[in-house]
Order: C-alpha cells, then sequence, then structure tokens
C-alpha cells in the first residue's frame, strides 16, 4: 500500500498549539491517536514475525490431502459395499418392506 | 491553569505530535516489508502448480480420476415443510437431519430411511434463521429473528425409537392404537396414520391446517413444553433457557463447539455461550459489517501430528474481511482482505459465504460477485486460486467436461491473473481464442446485467476429501467444483435447477441434503 502523502517529521507549523481554544483537549485526542497508531503498528510487528508457507508448499499439501482421503463420491475411488453404506441399506430397507416395517414416521396435523 | 502548566501543555503536545508522526513513518515501513513479505510468498497459484509439476498433473488428469463421471442419485425428497426452510444441519453421526422452516417449525429427519422422527412446534412469534445441534445429538438451538437462541433438551432418540419397534413386536398394535400425546387436537390424528404404512409413502403427511392446531395449543404465551410430537408415547424436551445476545440484531449463524459450547453470530458481533452459565465466555472482536458467515473446523479429521486442532473458526462480512479467530481469545489472528486481482471488479464483493475445506487448513470465499477464492491460513492473505462462476458459464464447456480444452493460466510480471483459453466448443465459436483482456472485464460485464438482490454465492460445502465443491449460485442453483481442476462437473438436479438454495453435506461425506425454494422438500442425494 504506497502512500503518497509521506508525513513530515517536523511540526505544521499552521497547527500550533498556540492557536487551538483548548490545549488540554487536544493533548487528549493526540493521546488516544498515540496510543491506536501504536497498537496498529505493534499488530503490523506481529503480522511480520509470523512464519508464513509459501503458496506452492501448501498446493502441495492441498493436492496430498485431495488424493489421499477416500470419497465415495469421486468415481475414481470404486463404490461402495452395501454393508458400508448406510443410506443404500436405509433405501433397500424401506423399498422391501411392504408395509411391514416397524420404523416411526409421524404426521404433521 | 497557570502558565507554567500551559507551556509544559504545549510541549507535552509537541512531543506527541512528533512520536505519531515517527509512527506513521514506521507504519509505512512495516506495511511495505509485509507486502513484500506476501509478494515473495505468492510465487504460483494452484492451477500453475499443477501445471508445472508433471507428475501431480499426470495424476490428477489421469483418465481413472476423470470426476465427470460423479454418481450422486436422489434417494428421496423429504416433504413436512409448509413455508420457506431457512436451516439445514447434520448430526455429528449423519444419520438425521433438523431443518427450520418459517413456520415455526423444527423437523427432524431420519436422512437413511427418509422420514420424519419429530416435530418441535415453537411459539408463533418465533422465526428461526439459523439451527444447531451438539454432538451429542441432545442440545438443540434454534436462533431466531429476535435475537434469542432457544435451546431445547431432546430425548435420546436411539433409545426411543429401539423401544417403540419393541412395542411393535411385543403388542402387534398398530400406529391407530397409539396414544398421541395430550394434544387439544388429538383427534384428528387417528385417520392419518393408517397411510403411513404403505409401500409409497415413505414421506406421506396429512397436512392439514396446522395453524388451527398452533393457535389451540398456544392460548397462553408461555412455552407449550409438550409440542414434541411423535406417534407414540413421548419424553417432553425441556427448554433448557433463552440466551439472548447483546448485538442489536438477529442470529445469523449458530454452531456448537461441544456439548457446552455454543458459538453465536448476530450482527457484528460473534461470541461464545456457556450453556451450563447460560452467559457469554467470550465476545470477539467485532467485524466493520455485519457477519455473513461462520464457519467452524471439522472434527472428523484423523487428529495427526500435523492437523491443527479445531479451535479455530472464521468469519466473514460484507466488507470484503474474513477473519480467522481461535476460541480461545478475543483478538483475530488473521485478517483476510479478500480483493479480486482487478479492482474494477471488485466493485460488489461482498463476501456471502466462507468455508474451512475438511483439512482444516484451507478455506474459500464467496463472493457476491460469484467468484471464489482459495486460501489458506498459513500462508496468509495470499489468495491462492480464484474460481470465477461468471467465466465459466461464458465459456459454455461445464456441461460438457471436455477434455480436449486447454487453459493456460499464467501469473505476468505485474502478478496480474490472464487466462488464456482455447475453446473447442462448438456451441460458442465467438469465443475461440478469447483473448485474455476481454476475460478481464467479463466478470463486469456479467455482473452488470445482474440486479441489486442477486446475492451471488449462497453456501458453499465440500466433499470428504475436499476435491468437489457444492456451491449454491443465487438465481442458478446447484453446483458442483472440481476443485484442483477449476472447472464445473455438473449442475445438481437438472430439473429442479434453480430452486435450490441451501446445500449441507453429511459429516461422513456420503450424502448431501438440498432443499426446494418452490416445493419446500429437502432432497437427500447418496452414491
Amino acid at each position: 500500500m504506497d502512500r503518497e502523502n509521506k508525513p513530515n517529521l517536523q511540526v505544521n507549523t499552521s497547527a500550533t498549539p498556540a492557536s487551538s481554544p483548548n490545549p488540554l483537549l487536544q493533548y487528549k485526542l493526540l493521546t488516544i491517536k498515540y496510543q491506536r497508531k501504536n497498537q496498529k503498528n505493534e499488530e503490523l510487528k506481529n503480522t511480520l514475525k509470523k512464519e508464513l508457507i509459501p503458496v506452492s508448499n501448501s498446493c502441495l499439501g492441498l493436492v496430498d490431502y485431495c488424493q489421499n482421503t477416500t470419497d465415495y463420491m469421486i468415481s475414481s475411488w470404486g463404490s461402495l459395499p452395501e454393508e458400508k453404506n448406510p443410506f443404500l441399506q436405509g433405501y433397500n430397507k424401506m423399498r422391501n418392506s411392504n408395509g411391514n416395517n416397524n420404523d416411526v414416521c409421524c404426521t404433521i396435523m | 491553569m497557570s502558565i507554567i502548566d500551559k507551556s509544559n501543555i504545549h510541549k507535552k503536545i509537541y512531543n506527541l505530535q512528533n512520536q505519531i508522526n515517527y509512527l506513521d513513518h514506521e507504519q509505512i515501513l512495516l506495511e511495505n516489508q509485509i507486502n513484500k513479505k506476501l509478494l515473495h510468498l505468492r510465487d504460483t497459484n494452484l492451477f500453475n502448480f499443477i501445471l508445472n509439476n508433471p507428475k501431480i498433473n499426470n495424476l490428477i488428469n489421469n483418465s481413472n480420476s476423470n470426476n465427470a463421471n460423479l454418481h450422486l442419485k436422489k434417494y428421496y425428497e423429504l416433504k413436512g415443510h409448509l413455508n420457506n426452510i431457512q436451516c439445514i444441519k447434520w448430526t455429528n453421526d449423519s444419520d438425521y437431519l433438523i431443518t427450520a422452516d418459517d413456520n415455526h417449525n423444527l423437523l427432524f429427519w431420519n436422512a437413511q430411511l427418509g422420514l420424519k422422527i419429530g416435530i418441535l412446534k415453537l411459539n408463533q412469534t418465533d422465526y428461526t434463521t439459523s439451527v444447531a445441534i451438539s454432538p451429542n445429538n441432545q442440545i438443540v438451538c434454534s436462533g431466531n429473528l429476535d435475537n434469542k437462541c432457544i435451546l431445547f433438551k431432546l430425548p435420546n432418540y436411539k433409545a426411543y425409537i429401539s423401544s417403540i419397534n419393541n412395542n411393535f413386536i411385543n403388542n402387534n398394535t398398530n400406529f391407530t392404537s397409539y396414544p398421541t400425546h395430550s394434544h387439544k387436537n388429538s383427534t384428528q390424528s387417528t385417520n392419518s396414520n393408517n397411510s403411513n404404512n404403505s409401500n409409497n409413502s415413505n414421506n406421506s403427511n396429512n397436512l392439514n391446517n396446522s395453524n388451527n392446531s398452533n393457535n389451540s395449543n398456544n392460548s397462553n404465551n408461555s412455552y407449550d413444553y409438550n409440542s414434541f410430537e411423535m406417534t407414540s408415547k413421548l419424553l417432553n424436551p425441556s427448554i433448557i433457557t433463552t440466551l439472548e445476545s447483546p448485538s442489536k440484531s438477529y442470529i445469523s449463524e449458530s454452531e456448537f463447539i461441544d456439548s457446552n459450547s455454543l458459538l453465536t453470530t448476530s450482527g457484528k458481533l460473534a461470541s461464545l455461550w456457556d450453556i451450563n452459565k447460560k452467559k457469554i465466555t467470550l465476545n470477539y472482536e467485532n467485524h466493520i459489517s455485519d457477519i455473513s458467515s461462520l464457519s467452524i473446523q471439522s472434527n472428523n479429521i484423523i487428529v495427526s501430528s500435523s492437523s491443527i486442532k479445531n479451535n479455530l473458526f472464521l468469519t466473514s462480512s460484507g466488507n470484503n474481511s474474513v477473519k480467522l479467530h481461535d476460541l480461545r481469545q478475543p483478538a483475530s489472528i488473521l485478517k483476510f482482505n479478500v480483493n479480486n486481482q482487478n479492482l474494477i471488479t471488485s466493485f460488489n464483493n461482498e463476501i456471502t459465504a466462507v468455508k474451512f475445506l475438511p483439512n482444516n487448513h484451507n478455506f474459500v470465499a464467496g463472493t457476491a460477485n460469484k467468484d471464489i477464492s482459495l486460501y489458506d491460513i498459513r500462508v496468509g492473505s495470499v489468495q491462492i486460486q480464484n474460481y470465477s462462476f461468471n467465466d465459466q458459464m461464458n465459456n459454455s464447456n461445464y456441461v460438457y467436461a471436455n477434455n480436449n480444452t486447454k487453459n493456460t493460466y499464467t501469473i505476468n510480471s505485474n502478478n496480474d491473473f490472464n487466462c488464456n483459453l482455447n475453446v473447442q466448443s462448438n456451441l460458442n465459436k465467438k469465443n475461440k481464442n478469447k483473448s485474455s483482456n476481454f476475460d478481464k472485464y467479463s466478470s463486469l460485464f456479467s455482473s452488470l446485467d445482474n440486479n441489486e438482490d442477486d446475492e451471488g454465492i449462497l453456501d458453499i460445502n465440500f466433499s470428504r476429501s475436499g476435491r468437489l465443491m457444492f456451491t449454491s449460485v443465487d438465481n442458478y442453483g446447484g453446483v458442483v467444483w472440481d476443485l484442483l481442476k477449476g472447472n464445473i462437473i455438473q449442475r445438481l438436479d437438472k430439473n429442479n435447477g434453480k430452486n435450490i438454495r441451501r446445500m449441507a453435506i453429511s459429516p461422513d461425506g456420503l450424502a448431501l441434503a438440498t432443499d426446494s425454494i418452490t416445493k419446500n422438500t429437502i432432497s437427500i442425494w447418496s452414491i
């Protein structure tokens, strides 16, 4: 983020303390401003210190995870046998039940 | 004030101003250093990385792992809601679904059988905006427009249902003779139960005018603790507490961290509640504008030495920022500014959805401009990859998963993301050999056509490996992306396409639940 206006290290003469009506108020405002800027700089220093990895390392980790985690929604992992697929089991159970099933279904009145 | 004090004040002011100027100077230096560091990290993006590594490229583009044949079949269509469905959530064991609608009802479904288990009727004044269920299936939270989270304690379903089944076998009774609980309109229920036993009606329901029943029950304004219906003897759900959030908005998201902690977002504020103590433990750092989405890390990954434990969550807000928080501290760890590479196309770029990938390191942010950006929390605010829905639509090759297209994605010296497309498509001969300049602005042109109410990406979900990204796009419906190749594999539910607004993937990765705006039903898809 480039800023076009670089601040001067000298005090602006146009804003001398003598010209402000309430120097105490100005002092309070400036202390608040100072604290906020100090805090922001501390946060920036913290982000600078953080150990970050480059994008290529992250991509490698992501590809590795995607390739090595079993995911039966993708055809390359094959099909899940019926014993392990509770949805297919439930579906077959409902289809073959012929009204003799004991499962509960409530109705909405 | 004496004259001496006055001159002291002036000196102090002078010193302070000097110090502030020094801090400004330091800030510029620090920002420049951070930018240099980020530039150094941004050495590639995901597609380039895959292209430039031939082994990985072969592995992914191998014909065996061609994802064009995504086999999802619709198993059930769950009918029962009378009004717009607000939220769909799976239980942690992937057995049950809990859904909330605008008719003040929370419905519980057995997703594997396609049957309704029970209904929770809320007060007429409570409009649920979000629903959450604790990992042990005992507590349900319903966050509503009045900025309150109502917590219910539920009976244990499985013990329930097995006891009912035992009764069936032992007593050999029909549904009709089961005593319903002390509801005032219980006489109406006996006729409808016969139809449940027929073959075709897995999801049958006789929808009498449920408004009448509500009015007769809630004659007093207190909660009807008996309003958990089952067609058998019941255990009353007890309302544990009502948590009221301090912000002045509504509860937009709620998630259980464990059975005693609840995370809610309301307005600009995210807070962590202790349920036993019934108060807020921690308020997290505010966003500048309202929080649009929340994502917690998934619990189902195997905790290895390199994986991050589940202490982090993400919140996104309308002013393009995503914040990463740790549950244990109020200040955010990282802040990501999700801007398009191109400032021109980022004018409508509110973030509407954010979601962790299953590996708990990466996350994606979807915007109102229908762009999805992939990030990694270990990399910082450098975007790893951008997925543009509008560009995919313009290229018209999404249906045909064409292996002949050669798309090259490069980063030029100005770090602009250029996309040179050689589209061998019969449909759109005009788009042959599109130059990159047009692509830069294609999102702009298409976004000008959108009306202001277009919410862009509504919801993002991932399959168990993270390879498949399911997104629901406003005015378009559900779409499945290949995360590593970057193309859209297919559109979900060609018959019902536009009507999909919400989606939820089961924690075991075997099923997907989608809603339908026009029919108010929920479709369960599985392999």
